[in-house]
């Protein structure tokens, strides 16, 4: 039987909660770029770590950037995984630096040639910098460029040339297929699922106004400031026999509800599980290591 | 370090011109036609997700500039700011160091000349929660410290002091008294100078309006390396004994670096 961990976007909202409850589940994943500057935010999460593992979702890094990422930026992830001793590290296929500029955004790029090269570039420096395989996530993307190849072939590529792994995020694949009128289960059977480190579950927004090109439907947002989607439920469960081992993670950024709401929905997560015949076990699976 | 790929970098050219859009220093994303469908409003998606997080940042270290000169007014200020001054660390949250200097220059907002200041402050408080910790002094090792000369004493990596010829901690404890509801606020801007010792306590920063005498009180000791023994302040007078009181009740003290 598999065991399977299933945890929460940790924010600042919910740091009290977190310390007076310790919720029922398995990790929790962090930006590490909340954590860069000495003070601050480190007293809850030294604590919040003494009870459980943390998984560092990168934004920052920038694999898609024509340019190096910076090694004084790579170092302080190392710092900050060394000192929480955590190993568990992703990062999203996109590019949010130019220069000394950080969007903190996650921008799209055209998936040519020569991004293929940039990215696996970018994603080795990385992994050489932190000493560990990263997990790459696919990301939401509203527009298109006239010379691209299929993202899922962009992404097992760079995962075949670097050795990275990939996050799958289940909202934005459903996102994607509508906004581009894709087909989601086509996606997620064409990407490599002996990759897939990590799974995420989110939430999105319906955009008001016009409907998209030749649909009947109108442009979904990743927001994060919503609960999970029946139909990304739907998805998740439809192919969560490709990836039992996965830690499966509720991100939460925004529109903050109790954290009674997130802990519902990761029980969602659970049911599923069981259903598919996997057995989760929160105090079991939080003792163990997320690398 | 950070290298280009080179000059004919499709890649480059494109993230560039997209740069330029997102921080609205030009009207199209593309001008070497890379991407397939320019013309269609989803572009407009990524500037407003930048513009929206530097908002939501600003907004929430500036939240009494923003208070002041109201939401629409502060987001435009902080389209300016962003193409002056885009971010330029990773972690966002300390986005705004060179606000309050930017604020100074806004010819529109010369008729609050103490706004500037406000925002300083607050910026101060941005950096004092951010500092790194240290191992407080008791009580009998900080009147030691005292009793050996001021240089063996220094202030928590947290402390910040500031002076303003406005009444700017007024200012802002009128809005943070009356946060739910604004209309309650009366400023006087005909009191005078203020000072500040800004600190973190209990992983909130906080804001000790001080004297003069007990801020040049405090500077010394902050200068203390600098500062000859014969300059060294009055520490027995009864308003500088109760700041030193609580500053040492608040853990405020600590051995000075090597
Ligand atoms: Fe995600």
């Amino acid at each position: 039987m598999a065991h399977e961990m299933i945890g929460l976007g940790l924010r600042p909202a919910y740091y009290d909660d977190v310390l007076a409850s310790t919720p029922p589940v398995s990790c929790f994943e962090i930006h590490p770029e909340n954590y860069y500057s000495a003070g601050g935010t480190h007293f809850w999460l030294e604590k919040i770590r003494s009870d459980y593992p943390l998984l560092l979702h990168s934004v920052s890094l920038s694999p898609g950037s024509a340019e190096c990422v910076p090694a004084e930026d790579i170092a302080r992830l190392k710092a900050l995984a060394d000192r929480y001793q955590s190993y568990h590290i992703s990062e999203h296929l996109a590019w949010s630096r130019l220069g000394q500029t950080y969007f903190h955004d996650l921008l799209p790029l055209p998936y040519t040639p020569e991004s293929l090269e940039t990215v696996c570039r970018n994603i080795q420096q990385i992994q050489e910098g932190v000493g560990v395989q990263i997990l790459l996530e696919n990301p939401t993307v509203y527009i298109r460029f006239q010379e691209s190849m299929p993202e899922t072939e962009f992404l097992t590529e760079i995962c075949r040339r670097t050795g990275c792994g990939l996050l799958l995020d289940i909202n934005n694949i459903y996102i994607n297929s509508i906004n581009h009128g894709l087909d989601a289960d086509a996606y997620i059977k064409a990407l490599p699922a002996e990759c897939v480190g990590e799974i995420h579950l989110a939430g999105h927004q319906r955009q008001d106004g016009e409907m998209l090109e030749g649909s009947d439907r109108r442009l979904l947002i990743d927001s994060h400031d919503a609960a999970v989607a029946s139909d990304v439920w739907s998805l998740y469960s439809r192919h969560i026999q490709c990836f039992p081992e996965c830690p499966v993670i509720i991100e939460r950024d925004s529109n903050f509800p109790p954290l009674d709401e997130l802990l519902a929905e990761a029980e969602i997560a659970r049911t599923i599980r069981a259903r598919a015949g996997y057995v989760d076990n929160p105090e079991t699976d939080k003792s163990r290591s997320c690398a | 370090m950070t290298k280009n790929h080179g000059a004919h970098s499709n890649l480059l050219k494109y993230q560039q011109s997209m740069a330029d859009y997102l921080l609205y220093k030009a009207d199209s994303a593309d001008k070497h036609n890379i991407l397939l469908d320019v013309s269609r409003p989803q572009l407009g998606i990524y500037r407003n997700n930048v513009r929206a997080v530097c908002y939501e940042t600003l907004a929430d270290n500036f939240e009494t500039v923003c208070r002041v000169v109201g939401e629409d007014c502060f987001t435009g200020m902080v389209v300016r700011f962003i193409a002056e001054r885009p971010p330029d660390l990773q972690q966002l949250s300390l986005y705004g160091k060179y606000f309050p200097t930017f604020i100074d220059n806004l010819p529109e907002l010369q008729h609050l000349p103490w706004l500037a200041d406000v925002a300083r402050l607050e910026w101060q408080m941005v950096e004092s929660f951010n500092a790194p910790s240290a191992v407080s002094l008791t009580a009998s090792q900080v009147a030691a410290g005292i009793e050996a000369g001021l240089d063996h004493l220094a202030l928590h990596p947290s402390c910040r002091l500031m002076s303003s010829p406005w009444p700017v901690v007024s200012v802002w404890q009128q809005h943070w008294h009356h946060r739910e509801d604004d209309s309650q606020v009366q400023l006087r801007l005909d009191t005078g100078a203020e000072y500040a010792l800004i600190f973190c306590y209990q992983q909130a920063a906080r804001i000790r309006a001080l004297s003069s005498d007990v801020y040049s009180v405090l500077q010394a000791i902050n200068r203390a390396a600098d500062v000859d023994s014969a300059e060294a302040p009055d520490l027995t007078r009864p308003d500088v004994i109760q700041v030193l009181a609580e500053l040492i009740a608040h853990g405020l003290f600590i051995r000075p670096l090597e």
